[in-house]
């Protein structure tokens, strides 16, 4: 069984901002529950977002920005937050930067970008108190004295290692959440293609709530090797076998486990369901798990891992064709 | 402007926190793994050469078998070797995690591999700092089994794995498992297409301690031998 549970309702459109030929949508927005069970880590993932704050067309590009002349993102922006920027083909990048008309991108993606065709979304990133609450409204157990061992704590993958945060609580007045260097922490922003560790004490099960819009374009990303710390981003109708990651991931000739890449799901206790990719090259392929089972709809609907067992590479995890008509 | 906390050292004081630490014990999916076959009533002979010909490995659903590991927690290996009654082995052992069932054919006809991949608290508990001891049966539990295998792993439950998120792998080869209680196998061919020769083990049943009418008839045999003598 599931060490959590969700609940999702396609539910009523909201309008969006675009740039400033005001254009209206609509976006599917939705609600997305899980339990955080005690005494485990709890790999979750933010699979509704914030809304789009800004939409249009790319009029230019550079090896480090992208440039719409329909906006002041100066003005429209808050500073010091970061922003995701999401291109339909998957391509996102985490925006800390801009000027004027003019976004920052920390990785180069012209080759993603045809200006004056590609368009794009700018969405604000996650923080931990936008998730969590500003005063720990999720209910995790605070820490009275910085002892992290002994508290509940978000972890968050840092490339090497894991950040770790927590809520203070000493009683007496001083609250709020920082990390295990004491620096506040309520601002850490929480980007929806990782996946994210709850490491629970002892205690009740917490529903953790999350609501927002549903992003219906596929995410992109690399593959580190080792570990990776992924989210589903969908947050519902996504399986390995319509996930696409199959098309990313080393497939296995011969069933061995120990030598290819595996996508590894969550299971009861914080345990893992570990599957990969069969292919024998002579027509025979498809997910499985390492107990040998079919492994075709195991859900993708939260947090996630993919051991990499070779160099950097690419990937892009699809949305359900269903999401086409949201 | 929130100051940056300082942050107090706090001793533990015996106080531990529960979080489950994974582990992922397989014997390998591969052609080349090292799988689990029922000797088909062989006696336990763990030091013994290995049984020649045909075994085939448990496989779920038809020949499901139930696989755990765990650690015993007051027979030593000596004791285990040696045990007369399956029952003994069965109710000492204490179960980390969940059992299950050997792993199904898949796409490759796997018989005699498993991986349990499950969770458990090891600080604080009575698996820290112990091997890990893998226990088979025959049956579809470890009561029913008729047959058991016990292999020690030479991979320690830890406390440090506590506070990872991710699973330990244990991959029982002969070089990283002493078998306690069973047979060994000479060969045990673990997918269809498996043509290698690769050494496994085998459940087995006990060998009983003589009954003490079995003990008396022994004596008068020796009795009758003297009087003659």
């Amino acid at each position: 069984m599931k060490p959590y549970t969700y609940a999702f309702l396609a539910a009523a459109a909201a309008c969006g901002l675009a740039s400033a030929a005001e254009t209206a949508y609509t976006t599917p927005v939705g609600y997305v529950t899980q339990t955080l069970a005690p005494n485990q880590f709890n790999l979750i993932g933010v699979t509704v977002h914030n809304p789009t704050v800004a939409a249009g067309v790319i009029d230019a590009e550079s090896a480090s920005s992208i440039t719409d002349t329909e906006v002041n993102f100066t003005t429209l922006l808050q500073a010091g937050a970061t922003y995701v920027l999401e291109l339909p083909g998957g391509v996102i990048q985490e925006v800390t930067a801009w000027s004027g008309s003019v976004l920052t991108t920390p990785q180069n993606i012209t080759a993603s970008v045809t200006p004056g065709a590609t368009t794009y979304k700018l969405r604000k990133a996650d923080t931990i108190s936008s998730l969590f609450g500003a005063s720990n409204s999720a209910g995790l157990t605070s820490s009275p004295d910085g002892d992290v061992t002994l508290c509940d704590t978000i972890q968050l993958f840092n490339g090497s290692g894991f950040d770790v945060v927590y809520y203070f609580n000493d009683g007496a007045g001083t609250t709020g959440w920082f990390d295990e260097g004491g620096n506040p922490a309520a601002d850490k922003p929480v980007i929806y293609a990782d996946g994210v560790y709850v490491k629970r004490v002892a205690g009740s099960p917490i529903s953790f709530v999350t609501d927002g819009e549903i992003k219906t374009t596929p995410t992109s990303g690399v593959l580190a090797p080792g570990f990776n710390y992924l989210c589903s981003v969908a947050p519902a109708g996504l399986t390995l076998g319509n996930s696409g990651l199959q098309n990313f991931i080393s497939q296995s000739p011969d069933g061995d486990t120990s030598t290819v890449d595996t996508v590894q799901v969550q299971i009861a206790g914080g345990a893992y369901l570990v599957c990969y990719y069969f292919n024998d090259g002579a027509g025979t392929t498809g997910w499985f798990d390492e107990g040998g089972n079919p492994a075709e709809s195991v859900a993708l609907d939260s947090g996630l891992l993919i051991l990499n067992r070779g160099a950097a590479k690419p990937f892009t995890l699809s949305v359900p064709s269903s999401y086409s008509s949201l | 402007m929130k100051a940056k906390l300082v942050l107090l050292a706090a001793t533990l004081c015996g106080i531990t926190s529960g979080f489950s630490a994974v582990y992922n014990v397989t014997t390998g999916t591969a052609a080349t793994s090292n799988g689990i076959a029922s000797s088909n009533g062989a006696q336990n002979n763990p030091t013994g050469a290995a049984l020649s010909g045909t075994f085939t490995g448990f496989q779920s659903p038809g020949t499901p078998g139930v696989v755990a590991f765990g650690i015993f927690s007051s027979l030593t290996d000596t004791q285990i070797s040696e045990v007369a009654s399956l029952s003994t082995l069965v109710s000492n052992f204490v179960q980390f995690g969940a059992s299950g069932a050997f792993n199904a054919a898949g796409p490759t006809g796997q018989k005699g591999l498993f991986t349990r991949n499950t969770s458990a608290t090891v600080t604080g508990s009575q698996f820290s700092g112990k091997n890990i001891y893998v226990f088979a049966g025959n049956g579809s539990s470890f009561a029913t089994s008729t047959e058991l295998l016990v292999l020690r792993s030479t991979t320690l439950f830890a406390d440090s794995q506590d506070a990872i998120p991710t699973a330990q792998t244990v991959t029982l080869t002969p070089a990283a498992a002493t078998l306690l209680f069973g047979v060994n196998i000479a060969d045990i061919r673990t997918t269809t297409t498996d043509a290698s020769v690769t050494p496994g083990w085998g459940t087995a049943v006990a060998i009983p301690e003589p009954t003490a009418a079995l003990l008396g008839a022994f004596g008068a045999l020796g009795l009758l031998r003297r009087r003659r003598a």
